[in-house]
Order: structure tokens, then sequence, then C-alpha cells
């Protein structure tokens, strides 16, 4: 047995276990950068193996567009705890956020290549009490409160994965590796094999906060720090989305077209819901919450695609990118003006306080909106157009609507930093401090790269670009 | 058979707890009692197949990652306590 395809994940934990030392050692500063390096380590040997072929480990998958989405969780993981690494290091819980952050970024790794449903289970709790004590560590009573709500509704999805599991493995006789599984659903397309990955997608739907399984993310988004915040939301979501991929690709045959109608009524209600709630919230954090919602279902209108929903990968990695500079930009908003109350209306002004944040802003919401020029636009483009032309042109259709709609709220945000007038004359100057730059300047890049990716398309071409994404 | 209908009530009487009970400590051990009747399943269906050894290891997967679950879930709950807040009713400033 090779020890590589196992590489990637050994040094996402590595990365946690070296921050919890220097934490032990009071050397802040060097737990950030020592899980930093790890972390990007990580990613590193992630996309390696997937450029080596022959290369499967027992119960990790990988090789070609399979190490795509665990080399975006690290990485991912990596760039937030980079960006914010400046009060990471001069927080009292900062070293613990950044080893559960590695902790996050590893898990949801791991759930992306799981070979085996026992592995993604073991992944996917990892994950969640993760996410559980990211939230708790906001350290004020609302946070500690909406952690333990989460808690309890995540140990019910617990339930839900266990008994979806234990029906599989009904059907196989003991083997839950993912080739068993997938040869059982072409064997015996009978309800219970359908009953099975219909209870194992409902909870990577929880994880997701798909509705109607979304109601612990506005909470914990809003009272989480906002680093902790932009792991859980990027690095966090490609993972569970990658395993719903492989679950719609598994299954085929009459059980496959049931647990595809479920999956496209779960991305119809949650681009509904999604939008529709956005539009209603004041707090920045919550309306990205809301509106992460929307885009997962975004994401799971690929998921039915069979072969073509690689191109969820692809989305799933744009929207991560996006998502992460989104709220690293709430944690830049909040150390260059510490009077803010996290609202919209409280950006009023920024593009006069802050030209190269308010810029940022623009770029962060246009994509998420999904115009061109920027890399959600990408994203979009393929699930939607993959889903037009694969006989779900009715949920495209309600996606494009959807996206429509969520300009309302994304374009909201853009007004108040341009266009709006501060009500309550000039903010009193905060001095520029280095750790003012330095997130700033990781939201500045983030964006950069967001612009990048949304015009080298277009001057390549768009195979060329997908090539380097899918192998 | 039988187990099955067993864990089907041993997780529907977990269920009920998590949905009725206000203390949060009858919360936390509703929600134990479910992952218990799961992981009956779990092990019923490893042994009436062809891999039993497989399957039981599985089920005890299950209870090993329930109980570090239960750590983390304790541990928000002391840190709820002592802020004097130990029921459901308690904890309502956060919306949803």
């Amino acid at each position: 047995m090779s020890f590589l395809p196992y590489a990637p994940f050994a040094f996402g934990v590595a990365a946690a276990v070296v921050a919890m030392v220097f934490d032990a050692w009071g050397d802040r500063r060097s737990a950030v950068a020592g899980a930093v390096a790890l972390l990007a380590a990580g990613a590193a040997a992630a996309a390696w193996t997937g450029t080596v072929s022959g290369l499967q480990g027992e119960a990790v998958r990988s090789g070609g567009s399979m190490s795509l989405a665990p080399a975006a969780c690290l990485a991912l993981g990596a760039l937030v705890v980079a960006g914010c690494a400046r009060s990471l290091s001069t927080d009292r819980r900062g070293s613990r956020i950044v080893a559960l952050s590695a902790l996050t970024a590893a898990s949801s790794a791991l759930v992306a290549a799981a070979g085996d449903v026992g592995v993604l289970f073991l992944a996917v709790e990892m994950l969640a009490l993760c996410g559980y004590g990211l939230v708790a560590l906001g350290g004020t009573d609302r946070a500690r409160e909406a952690a333990m709500k989460w808690f309890v509704q995540g140990s019910v999805a617990t339930v839900v994965f266990v008994i979806g599991t234990a029906v599989l493995m009904g059907r196989t006789g003991g083997s839950l590796r993912y080739s068993a599984i997938a040869a059982l659903a072409a064997a015996s397309p009978d309800v219970p094999v359908a009953v099975g990955f219909v209870l194992l997608i409902a909870a990577l739907a929880f994880k997701l906060g798909a509705f109607p399984m979304h109601s612990w993310m506005p909470d914990a988004y809003e009272t989480a720090a906002p680093a902790a915040a932009a792991v859980m939301a990027s690095a966090g979501k490609v993972g569970p989305l990658a395993a719903a991929v492989w679950l719609a690709v598994a299954v085929t045959g009459s059980a496959g077209s049931r647990v595809v109608r479920v999956v496209a009524a779960i991305a119809l209600c949650s681009i509904v819901f999604g939008n529709l709630a956005a539009l209603r919230q004041r707090s920045l954090a919550r309306m990205l919450a809301y509106s992460g919602i929307a885009q997962v279902g975004y994401a799971l209108v690929g998921v039915p695609l069979g072969s073509r929903s690689s191109s969820v990968l692809v989305f799933a990695v744009l929207y991560g990118v996006t998502a992460a500079a989104s709220f690293v930009l709430v944690e830049a908003l909040h150390r260059t003006d510490a009077s803010w109350d996290g609202t919209i209306g409280g950006l009023a002004g920024l593009s006069r306080r802050s030209p190269a944040l308010a810029a940022s802003l623009a770029v962060i919401m246009l994509s998420l909106t999904g115009i061109p020029l920027t890399a959600g636009f990408w994203g979009k483009f393929l699930v939607f157009a993959y889903a037009s032309v694969g006989g779900y042109r009715w949920l495209a259709i309600v996606a494009v609507l959807g996206s429509v709609v969520s300009f309302g709220y994304y374009g909201a945000a853009i007004r108040a930093a341009f266009i709006d007038d501060e009500a309550t004359g000039e903010a009193p100057d905060e001095p520029v401090t280095d750790g003012v730059r330095l997130v700033t300047g990781a939201v500045v890049t983030l964006s950069a790269v967001i612009v990048l990716a949304g015009v080298v398309p277009l001057a390549t071409g768009l195979e060329p670009a997908l090539r380097m994404l899918i192998r | 058979m039988t187990t099955l209908v067993l864990s089907c009530a041993i997780v529907a009487a977990g269920l009920y707890g998590v949905m009725t009970r206000r203390d949060l400590v009858a919360v936390l051990a509703s929600v134990e009692v479910m992952l218990g009747g799961a992981s009956l399943l779990l092990a019923a269906y490893a042994a009436a197949g062809t891999a039993p050894a497989a399957g039981q290891g599985y089920a005890l997967l299950v209870l090993a990652v329930g109980a570090a679950g239960a750590a983390v879930g304790i541990a928000l709950l002391v840190s709820l306590v002592r802020r004097g807040r130990s029921r459901t009713d308690q904890i309502t400033e956060v919306r949803g």
C-alpha cells in the first residue's frame, strides 16, 4: 500500500497539530505560519497526486479531476489563514481557530476524496465537529448558542447518515466501497437502494446548508469569527459538493431517476428560499450566509447531470474562492473600522474611506451574482449550460432567474459602498496599521484572482482553462 | 426483522426526546439514544450480510465517532451552563 494518496490529508492534520503545539509554547505567529506552510504543502501534494497515474489508495481516490477538490480545499484553508494572519496571531483564541480551520480544510478534502462510505462518514463527522468548535470560538453567548443549536441538528443529520449507510450495507452484504455501491446501484435498481442514497444525500445537504436543512448556517456564519466563517463557507463546502457529485454519478437506473429528482427538488427550493431570504437581511454576514444557501442550490443544479456533473466541481472551486474572499472582506471591514456594526447600511461611504476594499467588494459581489469578467460567471455558465442541454432546462431557467434576483441584495452592498452617504458625518480615521494592510492586501489579491479567472478564459478559450482544472 | 423494528423504535424515541425535552442534558442524551438505535441497525444489517466482520467494524466506528461528538456536545453544554443557560427556552437569542 502506498502512503502517497494519503499525504495531502496528513499535511492538513499536521498543520492543526503544529498550530496547537506552537500555541502551547505561546508563539501564535509561528502557529499561523506553520499551519499556512503545511496546508499549502498539502494542497501542492494533492495537486501533484492528480498528475500521477496509477496512484490509488485503499480508501481514498486520487488522480485527474478527483484531486481538484481536495487541492482546492487545502489551498482555500491556507489562503484564509494567511489572509487573516494578523488577527489570528493577536487574538487569544487565534491558534485554536487556526487549528480547527486546518482540520476543516483537511476533512473537507477527505470528504471529496473518500472512496468508501465509512471514510466519508468519518470525514463528514470530523468536518462537522470542527465546525461546532469554530462557531463556539466566536466567544460570545450568541456564538455558543448557535454552536449548540447546530450541534443538536447536526447530530440528527449524523443519525440520518448512519441509517443510509446501514441500508446500503444491507444490500451490498457488508462492503461500503464506492465501487461495490455503484455496482449495487447498477444491478438492483430497487427502492431500498434509492432510499439509502437519498438518506446519504440528505445528510450531505445538511452539511451544505441546502434548504430545508439550512437553519444553522446564518447563525453560525454571523456569530463565528470572520476567518472561521471564511473557512467553513469555502473549503467546508467544496468537499461535500464533490461527494454529492459522486453519489449522483454512482446511482444509475431507475433508483437513479428517483435520487436525481430529490436532488433537483432540493436545488430548486434552495435557490428560491436562499434568494428570497437574503433580500431581507441587513447584516452583511447573514446576507452572505443566506445567499450561500442559494449558491449551494446553483451547484446542486449540476449534480443530476451524470458525467457532465464535473462542471459542479468547477463551480464549487470558483465559488469557494469568492466565498473565502467575501468573509476575509468582512474581517478587513471590521479591522479598518472598529465601529462598523456589521450591517450593509453601515458600508456607506466605504469608497471614500477605503477605495481598495470598496473595489474588492464590488468585484466579489459581481462574481457572486455571476456577472461576466468574474470567476463566478464561468461557474454558473458551465453548470447552467450543461443543465439546459442535459434535460434540466426548467431548473436552469429558475437558477438564472434566481441569479437576477440575487443582484437585488449583492447590488445593495455595492450601492451602499459607492453611492450612499454616511448618515453620521465622517467616521473617525482609524490609524492604518500593518494588520489592516495585510488583510486588505489579502482581499485585494483574492479579488484580483477572481477577475483573472474571469478574464483568462476569454483570452485562451474555455477549453484550455477547463483542461487545466479537469484532466 | 425484530432488530429492524427495535432500532427504528429506538431512533424514533430519541427523535421524540430531541424535539420535546426542554433540558439541554436530556436533549444530548436523546441524541445519543438516536445514534445508538442507528448503530444497532448497522450492526444488524452487517450480521445478516456476507461480510459481517467489516460491517461490525463500521458499527464500532460509528460508536467511536458518537463518543467524540458527545465530548464536543458536553463541552458546548458546559460553556452554556456556566452562563446559567441549561434549557432550550433559554437559548433563543439567535434566530435561525
